[in-house]
């Protein structure tokens, strides 16, 4: 009796995860048959408001000699109003320093820089002789989320967006990326998409040519992304619940962030932390805000080609995002919770935290179960429908709603490897997320204490400008 | 052990699912690739179009004659046509511009511009609003001004644009309307009302609110609203003009709008008077006002506002001394040595750095 109860719980719970996954992906596609319709209107040439409010735009930037020259280039060239650049070297061994005041023309400047939030000490600051927008910070290591801090401290603007030091932004990312804040006052924070650039042209800090990469793992990954990002955040931000803002790419209002006390240092998933703090700090003292996803703007991030770097990247994630569901429990379920307390944070406990754990425990146990006789080959075909067939089916989707809004990979060839892509995700890629992301779990579980990743950075799709 | 065997799934509900499964992973490949054929049959067609109104568009606006016998223009194209036009509209200003509407006009796009006004789509409205601007004539403006009290907070901007881009002669009731509104979003409007920036700022100055008996504002909320709308359409009035809001005790936003406004003549004590505000937006505009005006006695009040506990009053007070005439760096800086406050001192350090463009 307990094993068909178990195996109807798998099979329920494999149910419940895509038909959640459907539901976000309508969401995402309501809010994108609305988002073409304001294509004509936002590709007129009506020049930039001199009331945009002006951005920080801080590069956090740990041992990224290889790609930090192509990211700050494509950062300065950035088409908005009033913005600066504040990278912040968080203590590199390697050249990353070296190769900005070479490439930039850096001076040591007497910055009168003010601790709004503690960090670890600041070493010089050095602003660019030919590029009065951009400084650089130099301080002891002390982890992306207190380089984050320091950047803080240092900007001067009343918006900071966060992006990464291996990320490309396109020229009207920022300009997209600000208009929620525009349009509703109590815009906190707001998010873009993010998509792998390995494989595209790269040149002087802007894409060229965009490309799908030949190394099978980034291919898998841009799937991945594109799922992620077209269903799960724009359908989440369509009901104000969107739980993570990726530190790849957003943009936060600095007093509310100040107002929550910054990013918190001790943790490995800073960027999720902070918007579920956000949540938790705004819905508890019942302050009217909105969290928002916007699909348009791109962001290209380098991602990782070789399956070690790819399983150490997903482990830090699934600790960071035990970290910060486990900081914050307060929210589930709290009186003034609303879709982020109610169903959310429900959601990303039972489905990306726990996820893992049922998911693998729910293929060994009916691969078990139809061995032993338990269940008969047709349960067990039921079952593997419903877990990978349905999988496949939505990743198929996320092509289709790709290819129908924003066309990023137009030709046929690339069309058939994103369709492979999304089926052989879900043959062996996706089963071997989930043991990373388990791995993760159990490290999260010993408490073992967090550091910057190490990513192998390759930077082969940049070329001097 | 035959008890625990779960109850035996039906072959066919396995098979339903997997058909189901790979009938709906066949269906989207199949959109995707009538997607695919259907851009390919576009592509043509669309290199047709440019090819075709590209050149007399391009030609048009640079000063050739409007040709005799315009190309004939397919249903179909219409609308593309009207977002091409309307692209090269917005990037060319005088005579191109008059001459780019002639085109318009003589293509028939006017009637389609008033046709699309009734769209249920906002962003198609909006489109057709600004295209009407320059192909519409006197009979559109009523209609226009008509609809402002129904408007939503995004339309109203298009609506006034259009009416007033057709009719400058509208700014009083435009102004008086934009006034009436909370709602609007003033960044938009700053960038959509820029062309009308002149006719509609004349009638918004001459819609003063009130000022009671001692020439100060009598109600705040109205003052508010006209200053900031002054302040998005980029006016710049006098210190008469802005006196009543600037009278001590009044509402730190009142102060801090009319102090954004103000451009720098004459005028010190009335701007210093602020200086000792509570709200520190208010002594970072004093900062920057003090340093327009460039009086030296500003100098005291100044370096008063250096050794502020903000930051960016600090940063605004060093640029403004670092800015007045007859102050050598070095007299700034043994004065604000003088004030015995470390963070002043690197403030005026780093804001002389920046001015001498060493670093």
């Amino acid at each position: 009796m307990t094993a068909l109860v178990i195996t109807w719980l798998m099979v329920g719970y494999f149910v419940a995860l895509h038909g959640i996954y459907l539901l976000l992906t309508l969401l995402a596609a309501r809010t994108l048959l609305r988002l073409q319709r304001y294509r004509p209107i936002e590709q007129l040439p009506l020049a930039h408001s001199q009331l945009m409010p002006p951005i920080s735009v801080l590069v956090p930037a740990y041992n990224e000699e290889t790609t930090i020259t192509a990211t700050v280039e494509s950062l300065l060239q950035l088409g908005y109003g009033e913005f600066e650049v504040i990278v912040i070297n968080d203590g590199s061994r390697d050249q990353t320093l070296q190769v900005l005041i070479e490439r930039f023309g850096l001076l040591p400047y007497p910055a009168a820089y003010r601790v709004q939030i503690p960090t670890q000490a600041v070493r010089g600051i050095y602003r660019s002789v030919r590029y009065p927008a951009l400084r650089v910070i130099d301080k002891d290591n002390g982890g992306k989320a207190d380089s984050l801090n320091a950047g803080i401290n240092a900007s001067r603007y009343p918006l900071f967006c966060g992006v990464d030091a291996d990320s490309i932004l396109e020229r009207d990312s920022l300009q997209k990326v600000v208009q929620p804040f525009l349009r509703v006052p109590e815009m906190v924070a707001t998010g873009g998409t993010i998509r792998a650039a390995n494989g595209c042209d790269v040149r002087g800090g802007a894409l060229h040519r965009v490309e799908l990469p030949r190394n099978p793992w980034a291919l898998l990954q841009v799937m991945e992304y594109l799922r992620a990002f077209l269903f799960g955040r724009l359908g989440w931000s369509s009901v104000n619940a969107m739980l993570i803002i990726s530190g790849a790419f957003g943009v936060f209002r600095k007093q509310t962030v100040m107002d929550v006390g910054g990013y918190r240092t001790h943790t490995i998933g800073e960027d999720m932390e902070l918007v579920v703090r956000i949540h938790h700090h705004l819905r508890a003292q019942g302050k009217p805000y909105r969290i928002e996803f916007v699909p348009d703007p791109v962001c290209w991030t380098e991602v990782p080609e070789d399956r070690q770097t790819l399983r150490n990247q997903r482990i830090r994630w699934q600790r960071g995002l035990s970290e910060s569901l486990n900081a914050h429990w307060g929210l589930l379920f709290s009186r003034r919770g609303g879709w982020p307390g109610w169903v959310a944070f429900p959601y990303m406990v039972l489905f990306e935290w726990l996820g893992p754990l049922v998911e693998l425990l729910g293929y060994l146990w009916t691969t078990w179960a139809w061995w032993a006789g338990f269940i008969s080959g047709q349960a067990f075909s039921l079952f593997l429908l419903v877990a990978v067939g349905l999988g496949i089916v939505l990743s198929v989707a996320g092509v289709l709603l790709e290819q129908w809004s924003f066309r990023m990979y137009p030709t046929v060839r690339q069309m058939l490897l994103l369709v492979l892509a999304a089926v052989v995700e879900n043959l062996g890629y996706r089963q071997l997320n989930a043991w990373w992301r388990l791995v993760g779990l159990y490290r999260w579980a010993r408490q073992k204490e967090g550091s910057w990743g190490t990513m192998k950075r390759k930077g082969n799709w940049q070329a001097p400008g | 052990m035959a008890d625990l065997r779960m109850p035996d799934v039906p072959l066919s509900w396995a098979l339903a699912l997997a058909w189901t499964t790979l009938g709906l992973v066949l269906l989207m490949v199949l959109a995707l690739w009538l997607l695919r054929l259907w851009r390919l049959w576009q592509a043509p067609r669309q290199a047709r179009f440019a090819a075709r109104w590209q050149p007399l568009l391009l030609g048009v606006a640079a000063g050739d004659d409007l040709p005799e016998a315009l190309p004939v223009l397919a249903a179909h194209e219409r609308w593309p046509l009207l977002l091409l036009w309307l692209q090269l509209l917005l990037t060319v200003e005088g005579r191109s511009r008059v001459r780019l509407a002639a085109l318009g006009r003589a293509l028939g796009l006017t009637s389609l511009v008033r046709k699309r006004l009734e769209s249920r789509h906002p962003p198609e409205r909006w489109v057709a609003l600004l295209a009407l601007g320059a192909l519409g004539d006197g009979q559109d403006v009523p209609p226009l001004m008509a609809r402002l009290a129904t408007a939503g907070p995004q339309t109203v901007l298009y609506l006034v644009r259009a009416a007033l881009m057709l009719d400058p002669a509208q700014a009083p009731a435009a102004a008086r309307h934009l006034l009436a509104r909370s709602d609007l979003d003033l960044a938009r409007l700053s960038l959509l009302l820029r062309p009308c920036a002149g006719p509609l700022g004349q009638a918004l100055r001459a819609l003063q609110p009130p000022v009671n008996s001692a020439k100060a504002v009598a109600e705040v909320q109205p003052w508010l609203c006209w200053l900031r709308l002054a302040h998005a359409l980029r006016q710049q009035w006098p210190l008469s003009v802005l006196q009543p809001a600037l009278q001590p005790g009044l509402d730190p936003e009142l102060t801090l709008a009319a102090l954004r406004l103000y451009q720098g003549e004459a005028g010190d004590a009335v701007v210093s008077a602020h200086a000792g505000h509570s709200d520190w937006r208010v002594r970072v505009q004093v900062a920057r006002a003090l340093g327009t005006i460039g009086s030296p006695q500003a100098v005291p009040v100044l370096l008063g506002l250096v050794t502020d506990t903000q930051w960016w009053v600090r940063y605004r007070a060093a640029q403004a001394l670092l800015r007045l005439p007859g102050q050598t760096p070095e007299l700034v800086l043994s004065r604000i040595a003088a004030t015995g406050d470390r963070y002043a001192r690197s403030m005026a350090e780093a804001v002389l750095a920046e001015q001498q463009g060493s670093v």
